[in-house]
């Protein structure tokens, strides 16, 4: 609990939110709140997340990037400063219970991902005062953060990252520079033979991983698919997550 | 006799390694929330484009 209100304390600022969320009842949670001296945003879970993220035990703690990604997942006593600085750049510095009234179509438009028509909209207010100025100076560097996030996952192999990032940016970008090279990378991915199997791998991985196993003779099985998985991927990026999952795997196996 | 039962019982938990419903490197599902306390909005869209550490937790 210290260790969430020194993380909203510190990176609050940089644009990090902690959210608690419980499936308890209001009475009980307000006041163990309030004798934790818990100082972070928290709320009710009534809609099933816990359930859809596949929550088992708690707690456990899930980082969600500017994207919308979950990027992290565990404890949250083991989550690192550095990842946290890892995930701070291209996020919304002006954050949008800040804007006014005044921005909501540039808002609504850019809760869509509708990149295109929140930068059209945010000009328009940037004509008219600081604060457009502020929000349009907002969207761009986090437009800017996902082409490098895009950049960077494709540069170090993780194809499925790049396809993800550019398939949610492709729909809302009509028009802006950005358009471009991100239908230029779509294709690299549909065309690359290289990079077609390394995406194919990567899906079942994640298919694998998904499945889970109930057994050590279930790890065994799993044990056996991730080392045909590996092969030929050694020392690429998908090689390394096959890796360290079959480290796991392994564990539980033997 | 049960000690036995007991240890078998806990090794067979630890091994439970379902698979995650959402793994890292996909998106969050959609989300509902009732309310949120103790923040500077009630609605969770307000929070698109931040970093957010979801924490699950009990009082208990």
């Amino acid at each position: 609990m210290p260790h969430l209100n020194e993380l909203q304390e510190k990176y609050g600022e940089r644009g990090l939110t902690v959210l608690g969320v419980t499936g308890e009842g209001k009475g009980p949670t307000e006041k163990w709140v309030d004798e934790k001296d818990a100082r972070y945003p928290y709320t009710y879970d009534k809609g099933g997340l816990g359930k859809e993220l596949g929550v088992s035990g708690i707690p456990v703690a899930f980082l969600v990037d500017a994207s919308g990604t979950v990027v992290w997942r565990g404890h949250p006593g083991g989550l690192r400063d550095a990842t946290i600085e890892e995930h701070l750049d291209g996020v919304l510095s002006y954050p949008l219970w800040e804007w006014s009234k005044d921005a909501r179509k540039a808002k609504d438009a850019f809760i869509d991902g509708k990149f295109d028509k929140a930068i059209a909209e945010a000009k328009d207010l940037a004509e008219e005062g600081e604060e457009g100025k502020r929000i349009l100076a907002s969207i761009q560097a986090v437009l800017a953060g996902r082409m490098s996030a895009m950049e960077s996952a494709l540069e170090k192999g993780d194809v499925l990252g790049a396809l993800t990032v550019a398939e949610g940016l492709v729909k809302g970008v009509d028009d802006l520079p950005e358009e471009e090279r991100i239908k230029a990378v779509l294709k690299q991915i549909a065309k690359d033979k290289q990079l077609k199997g390394w995406l194919k791998d990567q899906r079942e991985l994640a298919e694998l991983k998904q499945e889970g196993y109930r057994s050590s003779n279930d790890a065994r099985k799993l044990e056996k698919k991730l080392e045909k998985l590996l092969k030929g991927n050694e020392g690429t990026f998908v090689g390394d997550q096959i890796e360290a999952y079959l480290k796991q795997v392994s564990i539980d196996a033997s | 006799m049960i000690r036995k039962l007991i240890l078998a019982g806990a090794a067979s938990l630890a091994l439970c390694t379902t698979g995650f419903a959402v793994q890292v490197g996909q998106p969050l599902p959609e989300v509902e929330f009732e309310d949120i306390v103790q923040s500077p909005t009630t609605d969770f869209e307000d929070f698109t484009g931040r970093l957010v550490l979801i924490e699950f937790f009990a009082y208990w």
